[in-house]
């Protein structure tokens, strides 16, 4: 019998945590109508005494019921945190290439046109944006291409390839030249 | 969300409707963007490209908005110095074409279906495939061609170079 006391003790003790500051800040918004008052005497009724009676017997009663998900829904939150920093871009030392240079990417990036529809310069119309990838370039940092697949936080793939600028073996400022959405 | 305003592509002498945006690619891949003004809900990148496949090869042959400065866009304000066409050599992905008549209509980005879609695989800005896919047949009295239900019209600040 002391263990029924107790564990209705504990449902009470939950339901007073619950009335005085609320289990979850999503619970402690008042609804606006019940701010601004303009309501009836049977909604008032429902809202103020028959919602919070019902709620307080049910929490006086299945109290773990509560407590788990509010463990639940704090550890959820807090993997969804990591997920998303997780899944931030970043570059690997999987990722990458071979350490090549300026000059070499250079002499390779040409694109030709029988058309004459794009610049004489490395990676034609995307010059400007290599010759800013090259501006980053930080101290004594070395030149690789990479390519990899990213898996962003809503779970899309992209097919991802450039250049980037890595000192010491952290990689740096970064260059796409292709991103591509890969379809499953 | 809004239905948005296709791209226009032409393909072996025809004028299709594209679903897809290889300047936004650009601009993604660090290419220079003047800044874009939406004119309407149904045109939130702000510019409408016109697009062409000459000898297997994707150009950009014309380019129509409002810049933020109020300006009017054109090629040369993406490309300084070609104006006539551009090769979308940094673009590689799937061209949609819906053809046919309307199966769904979805009133948000492309995502309306239609009887058919031709389907160009661009790599590089090459075109190196095409294939033709069958979503279903559509009832008689369906729209042909690719619609966009309503829109609201945004105001433009355009700039008439002096012009009262």
């Amino acid at each position: 019998m002391i263990w029924l006391q107790a564990y209705f003790l504990v449902g009470l003790a939950t339901m007073l945590t619950v009335w005085r500051r609320g289990l979850h800040p999503r619970f402690r918004q008042v609804p606006l109508f019940l701010i601004r008052g303009d309501i009836g005497p049977w909604v008032q009724f429902r809202h103020k005494i028959l919602v919070p009676f019902l709620m307080g017997i049910f929490l006086c009663v299945a109290w773990p019921v509560c407590w788990a998900w509010v463990v639940h829904d704090r550890w959820h939150v807090k993997r969804e945190a990591k997920r998303r920093e997780d899944t931030v871009f970043k570059i690997l030392p999987i990722h990458r290439g071979v350490g090549t240079t300026v000059e070499r990417v250079e002499a390779r990036a040409k694109v030709e046109d029988p058309l004459g529809a794009v610049p004489d310069l490395p990676f034609g119309h995307l010059n400007g944006a290599w010759n800013n990838f090259i501006a980053q370039r930080p101290e004594g940092a070395w030149l690789y291409p990479f390519e990899c697949v990213w898996v962003t936080f809503h779970r899309e793939k992209f097919h991802r390839k450039g250049f980037v600028w890595c000192t010491d073996g952290v990689c740096g400022p970064f260059w796409l030249t292709r991103d591509l959405k890969v379809d499953d | 969300m809004t239905a948005q305003m296709a791209e226009v592509l032409v393909f072996e002498g025809e004028t299709h409707p594209m679903m897809a945006t290889p300047l936004a690619d650009y601009f993604q891949l660090g290419g220079h963007d003047p800044g874009f003004q939406a004119t309407s809900t149904a045109l939130w990148r702000g510019y409408v490209g016109r697009w062409e496949i000459i000898d297997a090869r994707l150009y950009l042959t014309q380019l129509s908005g409002y810049l933020r400065s109020g300006a009017e866009a054109s090629i040369g304000s993406v490309f300084p110095g070609f104006e006539a066409r551009v090769f979308a050599h940094w673009f590689s992905g799937t061209i949609r074409l819906p053809m046919g008549k309307l199966l769904n209509y979805v009133h948000g980005g492309f995502a309306s279906r239609y009887e058919r879609d031709l389907l160009l695989k661009i790599d590089n800005g090459v075109l190196v495939a095409t294939t033709l896919r069958h979503n279903g047949e559509a009832p008689k009295d369906a729209k042909e061609g690719y619609t966009i239900a309503a829109m609201t019209t945004l105001p433009v600040n355009k700039n008439t170079g002096g012009e009262s």
